[in-house]
């Protein structure tokens, strides 16, 4: 229903997972939640139209949402953990090292404050391994930005376009994230995020630490910052109990909640007959 | 008056029947009384009207009727002695060693009497009964969940004075005390005239649940489902304070009661598997869902309804029918879990057929839920179109419509609280689609100026300028060469 369902190839991811073929992935009936939040999963930013599904990815959220009056709800987990799932770790994977290290973004509409020397001293001094910095693709392509942390001994990447209302996100997006997690030891950022739940999920030891920077014109609804230390006040640090990281993850990302891909096409209406209409359409 | 073998005792009725069915609610029938019947011992008295088969179980024994009518059609055997009338003089009869009184102690009375309360029928029926004999004895539950359901239904011929007398009990305790001896007192579902299932007053088991969603023969002009209720009430333990009526068996002590088997005999514990997924779907706990429904569809009882399947608590399912078709299986499962009692957790649901899908695809299968075939040829799996089957036909009768609930099979009219449910969701599914296609026409709109634009765009740069340029240029170069070539 909306292109957020298309961020980061969320829909791609899916439908892999699904089984249906062709280079796009069918339409959703439904709005799937796009990134991790303390909130009803939605972005706030987006119209929803009543009756038409939310596909949740945890069950905390799926209740908050309710009680926040959504309804038409269902948790069916992150892309991620479907990800995950088509991709297991070879057992021989190659030993990983050093740490991916997510600092804060926000999204083309909003400007982060924050003072990104202090950020790469701390993690400088922090860090005993290579690190990998991964930016959102904003920053990366300012020049400023990037060669602040490349002159730092950084290596910097970036996973590629999340997508917009126009353009569909980069469906190699988050396979090119889990390639670069797999390479890491750890995972850390200043803010505790989708990509250090990610991290967690894909064997990373994860580490929240360092200014959480100001976002312009965040939205304090749900607590912010303030409610996401208090609540996983266990995730913040810089060495974190990985058992309990890993158990917080699987509940946030609904990895205990994911669907079998005949479950996932009937709720998406990715059905046989749909596909004929849409083939009949190209 | 004189008939053959039949002896008048004094307020019979002339031109009365209660075994024809016409005036009243029958005769007590069906084979769920035969083993109260057959308990009998001794000299033995069956009051009231009781279907002729029922009689047929005991070689000896002496019958009383009110109608004339009905003293006849059942005089005549060997073996049996038939009064006719009211039991105002029963004890000049001699004392029994049984009595039975399945169809209540009201039908005793005659329309000839001064009127009998309930309490001068028992101790009438007492008086005649050996010291150490059993009393059998039928009870109507003013607060059944049969009434709970439905209004109270036009008066018949029988009900000359509509209401029981203020001497009946109205709960088991009441009746035990009553009867004043040991008694016994067994749940009568859906009725006294014809139970389809009689429970101990102690079951409360998944097996009985079973039995009950089964007991009733429909809920036309009912304000509830009265399964729905007495599954329910079972649930919460009050089972036989709302069971439609009770069958008392009271003797002296505990020693002279007889044994009587009755109801479902099954030594599985456990709810039903119904329960355990409706249960879980109220709960919106999907992964016990898909657990439940996996395991169901994986083995060989995909084909039990999940009504009649006991899951006990180490996991064992125990069937309690014949497996029939898998998908029609699924698809009850979807009809019960729409209607309504208890919310489902799936979103944007077009029906039974579009539930029974998504079921399916919970327990990992793609699945037809009109003939509940396994798409042909197909691995079932992950591939995409592995359900085949999810055709058009399958697709135009589920999706979009609730055309897929009208099974014939499953053609069940709507008690009035469902059809207020079944109001409420329609009333907020069309407001639904009608946001939903305003929603479409906007993005519509929008995508029809996009495409207006590009158009436009075609149009300039084909009709214009340089692509005008471009095309004399090309028109020249041929024009050239065919000159060229004629001269060559």
């Amino acid at each position: 229903m909306h292109r957020a369902n298309d961020y980061y190839g969320h829909s791609a991811v899916l439908a892999r997972y699904c089984g249906v073929p062709g280079e796009q992935p069918p339409r959703i009936h439904g709005y799937l939640q796009h990134g991790w939040n303390i909130g009803d999963g939605m972005a706030a930013d987006h119209e929803y139209v009543a009756g038409v599904p939310l596909f949740l990815w945890s069950e905390r959220v799926r209740r908050r949402a309710w009680s926040m009056g959504r309804r038409e709800t269902y948790v069916v987990g992150a892309p991620w953990a479907y990800l995950l799932r088509l991709r297991p770790e070879p057992p021989a994977a190659p030993a990983r090292e050093g740490t991916i290290w997510y600092p804060f973004h926000g999204w083309e509409g909003q400007h982060v404050r924050g003072d990104h020397a202090r950020l790469i001293d701390r993690i400088k001094h922090t860090e005993t391994g290579p690190v990998t910095v991964c930016l959102y693709w904003q920053e990366f392509w300012t020049a400023d930005v990037r060669r602040r942390y490349e002159r730092a001994g950084f290596r910097v990447i970036c996973h590629g376009y999340r997508g917009n209302a126009h353009q569909a996100g980069d469906p190699e997006f988050l396979d090119r994230q889990l390639t670069e997690l797999r390479q890491h030891r750890r995972v850390a950022s200043n803010r505790l995020s989708s990509a250090v739940w990610y991290g967690i999920l894909a064997g990373c030891e994860p580490a929240v630490y360092g200014d959480p920077m100001v976002l312009e014109n965040e939205d304090p609804t749900h607590g912010g910052q303030a409610r996401i230390r208090r609540q996983w006040s266990g995730l913040h640090g810089e060495q974190i109990d990985i058992a309990q990281a890993h158990a917080a993850a699987v509940n946030e990302l609904g990895a205990d909640r994911m669907a079998p891909p005949a479950e996932l096409r009937q709720l998406f209406r990715w059905t046989r007959a749909a596909a004929r209409v849409r083939e009949n359409a190209l | 008056m004189e008939t053959a073998g039949v002896r008048f005792v004094g307020d019979e009725m002339l031109v009365w029947s209660d075994l024809d069915g016409d005036h009243g609610p029958g005769p007590a029938r069906g084979a769920a009384l035969e083993p109260f019947l057959a308990a009998a011992r001794g000299r033995t008295l069956v009051a009231g009207p009781h279907a002729a088969e029922l009689l047929d179980v005991l070689q000896e024994v002496t019958v009383l009727v009110r109608g004339v009518k009905d003293a006849e059609l059942l005089a005549g055997r060997e073996g049996r002695t038939v009064l006719c009338g009211s039991p105002a003089t029963l004890s000049a009869e001699g004392t029994f060693d049984t009595i039975i009184a399945l169809a209540g102690l009201e039908v005793l009375d005659t329309a000839e009497t001064d009127g009998l309360t309930w309490a001068q029928i028992l101790a009438m029926l007492k008086n005649a009964l050996e010291p150490g004999g059993v009393l059998v004895v039928g009870v109507e539950n003013p607060l059944g969940v049969h009434r709970l359901a439905a209004p109270r239904s036009r008066r018949t011929d029988a009900e000359w004075t509509p209401v029981p007398d203020e001497t009946r009990p109205v709960n088991p305790d009441a009746i035990r005390e009553a009867v004043g001896a040991v008694g016994r007192v067994y749940s009568v579902y859906p009725g006294l005239e014809a139970p389809e299932l009689i429970l101990d007053e102690k079951d409360q088991s998944g097996v009985a649940e079973s039995g009950l969603a089964r007991a009733f023969p429909g809920t036309d002009d009912m304000t509830a489902d009265p399964a729905e209720l007495a599954i329910e009430s079972l649930r919460c333990g009050i089972g036989p304070v709302l069971a439609p009526a009770w069958i008392v068996v009271a003797a002296r002590d505990e020693e002279s009661l007889p044994d009587i088997t009755c109801g479902p005999q099954r030594a599985v514990s456990g709810p039903t598997l119904e329960r355990r997924l409706v249960h879980a779907a109220a709960r919106q706990d999907l992964p016990v869902l898909r657990a439940l429904l996996a395991d169901w569809q994986s083995g060989e009882n995909a084909g039990v309804p999940a009504d009649q399947i006991i899951s006990g608590l180490d996991g064992v399912l125990s069937p309690l029918a014949a497996p029939g078709d898998p998908g029609r299986a699924l698809r009850a499962l979807a009809v019960r879990l729409l209607r309504g009692s208890l919310p489902h957790p799936w979103p944007a649901v077009t029906g039974a057929d579009d539930l029974t899908r998504t079921l399916a695809g919970m327990a990992g299968r793609d699945i037809d839920p009109a003939s509940g075939a396994v798409p042909a040829g197909g691995e079932i799996g992950p591939a995409y179109g592995a359900g085949s089957a999810l055709g058009d036909t399958s697709l135009a009768s589920g999706a979009g419509s609730r055309s897929g609930d009208l099974d014939v099979s499953e053609l069940r009219r709507l008690p009035f609280a469902e059809l207020v449910a079944d109001r409420e969701r329609l009333t907020r599914e069309l407001a639904e689609a009608r946001a939903q296609a305003a929603f479409f026409e906007a993005e519509l709109t929008a995508r029809e100026a996009d495409l207006r634009g590009a158009q436009r765009m075609v149009e300039l740069l084909s009709g214009k300028g340089p692509a005008r340029a471009g095309q004399a240029f090309v028109g020249g170069v041929r024009a050239a060469r065919r000159v060229l070539r004629r001269r060559g």
